[in-house]
């Protein structure tokens, strides 16, 4: 089982490793969101953002056969939305709550960059997502035989012994780590490859429905299936704010999203999806409208045993339910999750090193990508920030750009740790993250973004948030590289 | 019931700081000397009660409480850990438990 352990770990751990640390990050997506597109308001009217939205929408793109808008809530500060004419072709944009228009401003990907690799790895479809969930599989393995190699649970509860340095140490923290957080990497593992089953493990449904997924997905979710066909006759979609507010009240919750379907036609169907706030499943319950009387129609059924399973084992994942004290446990969860990752990581170097005369090549290998995976993450996530900020306003695919400046940083730290001793690269990078981290509400207060000191004087609290974690992440990694370079 | 997050930790923190206390190992660390049976007994249950109450709070919450309640758990548990490492005289006197003059 100790053999089991050490090389499930090693294997997926670099991998897991970032997973983990823009798992992290997502858990605070609208408001990173929020960061990345200063010009936004903090509070904007949902329903006005909703019809200016669709309004705006109606008019850049007049073929669109169905459209969807996700409006503004305490947190998310922009739409998302998506549209599709009848050829299938599909169209994106963030939206400003206060014009309906694509959001002003540099081009970002805002929260999404991290919320994306996080399960994609910037690799494409469906290899990342297969990555991901084989990295899953194998954190799971590593974890459970982890507790079952580590004998004493209950003696060694609450021990950690950092004055005694050295292997001692990192095993008391490598084995804190995993059995107090054992709970939330377990389920978090296991419901991540959940989010993805369809990818992963399509065995169910195609064993149930053949080749003919269409009928899958309607099943899955009825309420957009069994649309009227179009009828031809042309009739003004009704006005949509007055229907979001009809939709909250007849939901009993807040809105998710909007999608319309036919907008302009006869057979128009507005849909409102229930938010799951009070809950930990993913709500199912929809509002649908006629889009040209604007009357309410009968609710879509509800799903089946197995979908309301799915739904509620995605939910825990992706935390929408969580407010403010969850979700900053879900992130420090996360944070325990890489510490875990990136003690096991070094613990299996330290065990090894004194054994070995001359380190061989897999050893080096290890060593290398231990610090410059560990520390690269966390200076290619600190430098996304820094990133949104300098790049030029007019460069074409600026979110583009943006992704190469994350996976650059990462492949410059994974070479300097190639080049340095390995004590040294440890200290030089966490003293580069940390400047990194540190140094990005500077950067922010100082290119024309927002500074800490102006969302401090009229109350931004998502906004001075961000600032506040990236400081202290700083301050954490200034204190890992001052150990780093003192042992 | 987000808010259910901000009662549950600190009584679970509550909870594993009596149980750690409790324990002869540890108490040495933060009290300078092995617990005595009587103080052993009523930190145990202490240590019960606060989880149970917190256990309790959680189960109220339904599904989100009990998230909340399992995620708490976790971090309480390893801020006190981390309390023992680093500073264990702290988790001695947040108890009113007597200590010792150190070695």
């Amino acid at each position: 089982m100790s053999w089991l352990h050490t090389w499930t770990g090693l294997v997926c751990g670099w991998l897991v490793f970032a997973i983990f640390a823009t798992g992290t990050a997502s858990v605070f997506k609208p408001e990173i969101g929020a960061w990345t597109r200063p010009v936004l308001a903090a509070q904007p009217d949902p329903d006005a953002g909703l019809q200016r939205a669709a309004d705006a929408i109606r008019r850049e793109h007049p073929d669109a056969v169905s459209f969807t808008v996700a409006p503004p809530d305490g947190r998310a500060r922009d739409m998302e939305s998506y549209w599709s004419d009848a050829k299938g072709v599909f169209g994106q944009a963030w939206r400003d709550p206060a014009t309906g228009a694509a959001v002003a401003g540099p081009a970002t990907s805002g929260g999404e960059l991290f919320y994306r690799f996080h399960f994609e790895l910037m690799a494409p479809y469906p290899y990342g997502r297969l990555a991901a969930c084989l990295a899953a599989a194998f954190f799971v393995s590593a974890i459970v035989s982890g507790v079952i190699t580590h004998k004493r649970i209950f003696a060694d509860f609450f021990t950690f012994r950092p004055a005694k340095g050295g292997q001692r140490a990192w095993l008391d923290g490598h084995n804190l780590l995993g059995v107090l957080a054992l709970p939330f990497h377990l389920f978090i593992a296991l419901t991540g490859v959940v989010t993805l089953i369809t990818t992963f493990m399509p065995f169910g449904p195609v064993g149930a429905y053949g080749k003919d997924m269409a009928a899958f997905y309607a099943d899955a979710e009825p309420a957009t299936a069994h649309l009227p066909a179009a009828t031809g006759r042309p009739a003004p979609l009704a006005p949509v704010a007055p229907l979001a507010a009809a939709a909250r009240a007849s939901l009993h919750g807040d809105i998710l999203r909007l999608t319309v379907d036919k907008p302009g036609d006869a057979s128009a169907r507005v849909i409102f999806f229930r938010d799951n706030s009070g809950a930990v499943s993913k709500s199912t319950q929809a509002a649908v409208f006629d889009g040209a009387t604007g009357a309410l129609l009968s609710a879509p059924p509800p799903p089946g045993p197995a979908m309301a399973t799915y739904e509620f084992l995605y939910g825990l994942h992706m935390a929408a339910f969580a407010g403010p004290a969850l979700r900053w446990l879900y992130f420090l969860g996360g944070l325990s999750g890489c510490g875990l990752i990136a003690t096991g990581l070094v613990l299996w170097t330290v065990a090894r090193r004194r054994k070995l005369a001359r380190p061989h090549f897999g050893f080096r290998l290890v060593e290398v990508l231990n610090a410059g995976v560990v520390m690269g993450m966390a200076m290619a996530v600190a430098g996304f920030f820094w990133a949104c900020r300098l790049l030029p306003a007019g460069l074409a695919d600026r979110p583009g750009a943006e992704r190469h400046v994350f996976l650059a940083t990462l492949a410059a730290a994974i070479l300097y740790s190639a080049l340095r001793p390995q004590r040294r690269a440890w200290a030089e990078l966490a003293s580069a993250a940390a400047v990194l981290f540190a140094g990005a509400p500077l950067v922010s207060a100082l290119s024309g973004g927002r500074s800490l000191w102006r969302s401090a004087a009229t109350g931004d609290l998502a906004m001075a948030s961000v600032d506040l974690t990236l400081l202290a992440l700083g301050a954490g990694f200034a204190f890992i590289a001052a150990r780093a370079a003192r042992s | 019931m987000g808010w259910l997050g901000f009662v549950i930790a600190p009584l679970c923190f509550a909870g594993f700081a009596a149980m750690a206390m409790s324990m002869d190992r540890h108490h040495r660390d933060a009290a300078g000397g092995p617990c005595p049976a009587p103080l052993r007994r009523r930190l145990r249950r202490l240590a019960w009660s606060f989880l149970a109450t917190a256990a309790a709070i959680a189960l109220i919450g339904r599904s989100v409480g009990i998230v909340a309640g399992v995620l708490s758990a976790s971090m309480a548990a390893a801020a006190v850990a981390g309390l023992l490492g680093v500073r264990p005289r702290v988790l001695a006197r947040l108890l009113a438990i007597p200590v010792r003059r150190g070695p």
